[in-house]
């Protein structure tokens, strides 16, 4: 079993204990304990298949593991780049939907600042999201994240699609994230590289994880 | 386990404010669109016209046929429109964002009064339709009927519509199961709107009504785990 805690002592935002999953008898994540405290960043590198959205969908609370227990303080996300938008949605209104569905106050100013904040162009923020390209709707994706402000966010490769900037985007929402408090998943092959400093780092091979730091 | 299941037996404060964000976010993305609902409803129309074809030119045929061949059009066109539960957000890849900001109850009343108006306006327009082609009559028990079927039409529906999107094969399978949940519908409606005395069959939609979305609340929670 592996097991790490970073981001300090106090009660975890996410807290996985021993969770494991296996689909028709093999193992996609050996057994892993995992918490996070409020504010941690915890990056989750390995190559295509070795069960990074496996974990990073059980500590959303979307896969319910096949052994061990999960639980979280407050709100989960699990987002991939373009997720969390209808096609016919305006970027800001799928933005503010969001807010409104966390139960936001003013969803709409909230998603202005969110959008704002995603370097997302405001000519751009009326645009239909099937319209948007897929490097702007990642941004729009990340607004989300942010109009949200869940307890724990669980990002599955956001830098996909990205140029540099769209880059230093992430690097900013993940940081304003965890300033704000959240516990911040992180996964994708090239994110270690592109994300710079992080509370722990976990590498995936075949469903068993190793901690790297 | 996860603090999902925290939200399944009972409804949270704001349940009916975010029943309507979703019912007007998921209003807006079938009135913005040429498929989905708006592609049921020429479907509809061509039904009321074929049916009217194949029963042949005795209006008193015509008029006695048309209720039920309405209720018959809605309870097929419910099969597409199941979609919008849950297999067109999967499909954009908004469905993980509801399942995180929403509670499985908060969810089914959302996509179950999506259902419900979008299978009400596809009566209606069915109902206009026959009126007009098939000079069929539309008493006030069979608006009731409607108003009263519909609902458990819409909670099958949306089981229906989780069901869809959990399995990705068998979905023709599938749909062959909406169709005998919505049977109480079909013949109650259609005898509502044209018996003397309409109560009996208003009480049979009533039960029908509690018995769908009974079963609707205590199985759509596992339908969206994974």
């Amino acid at each position: 079993m592996t097991e790490s805690s970073p981001g300090g002592a106090g009660p975890p935002a996410l807290s996985l204990h021993e969770v494991a999953c296996r689909y028709g008898g093999r193992t996609v994540l050996a057994p892993l304990t995992l918490r996070l405290a409020p504010g941690a960043v915890c990056v989750v590198g390995g190559a295509n298949g070795a069960g990074k959205t496996t974990l990073l969908r059980i500590a959303a609370g979307l896969v319910e593991p096949t052994s061990g227990s999960r639980s979280a303080t407050g709100r989960a996300l699990y987002l991939r780049p373009g997720a969390g938008t209808r096609r016919r949605q305006r970027a800001v209104e799928a933005v503010a939907f969001a807010g409104a569905l966390a139960g936001r106050p003013e969803p709409a100013a909230s998603a202005a600042a969110a959008l704002a904040s995603c370097g997302l162009p405001e000519e751009l923020w009326h645009r239909e999201a099937g319209r948007l390209s897929a490097g702007q709707h990642a941004r729009v994706t990340l607004a989300v994240a942010r109009v949200v402000a869940p307890a724990v966010v669980c990002l599955d490769e956001p830098m996909e699609h990205l140029d540099a900037e769209g880059r230093a985007a992430v690097r900013r929402t993940v940081a304003a994230l965890a300033g704000e408090g959240a516990a911040v998943l992180v996964a994708g092959s090239e994110v270690a590289r592109h994300l710079g400093a992080a509370d722990a780092r976990l590498e995936l091979t075949a469903g068993t994880v190793t901690v790297l730091g | 386990m996860s603090g999902r299941g925290a939200g399944r037996q009972a409804l949270p404060a704001g349940t009916l404010g975010t029943v309507a964000v979703l019912v007007r976010r998921d209003a807006r993305v079938a009135l913005g669109g040429v498929d989905g609902f708006a592609s049921v409803l020429p479907f509809v129309a061509a039904g009321v016209v074929l049916g009217g074809l194949v029963l042949g030119p005795d209006p008193a045929a015509l008029r006695t046929a048309a209720p039920g061949l309405v209720w018959l059009l809605v309870l097929t066109a419910a099969v597409p429109l199941a979609r919008v539960v849950a297999a067109a957000e999967r499909d954009e890849d908004s469905w993980d964002l509801l399942r995180g900001l929403v509670p499985p109850g908060v969810l089914l009343l959302a996509k179950a009064a999506v259902l419900w108006a979008a299978l009400a306006v596809t009566w209606g327009t069915g109902t206009v339709l026959a009126v007009l082609l098939l000079d069929g009559a539309v008493p006030v028990a069979g608006f009731a009927a409607a108003l009263l079927g519909l609902v458990g039409v819409a909670a099958s529906t949306t089981v229906f519509g989780a069901l869809l999107a959990a399995s990705a094969r068998g979905a023709g399978l599938l749909a062959a199961l909406v169709l005998p949940a919505g049977l109480p519908a079909l013949l109650a409606g259609t005898q509502a709107g044209t018996a003397a005395d309409p109560l009996p069959w208003l009480a049979l939609l009533v039960a029908y009504d509690l018995v769908a979305g009974a079963t609707a609340w205590a199985v759509f929670p596992f339908l969206l785990e994974e």
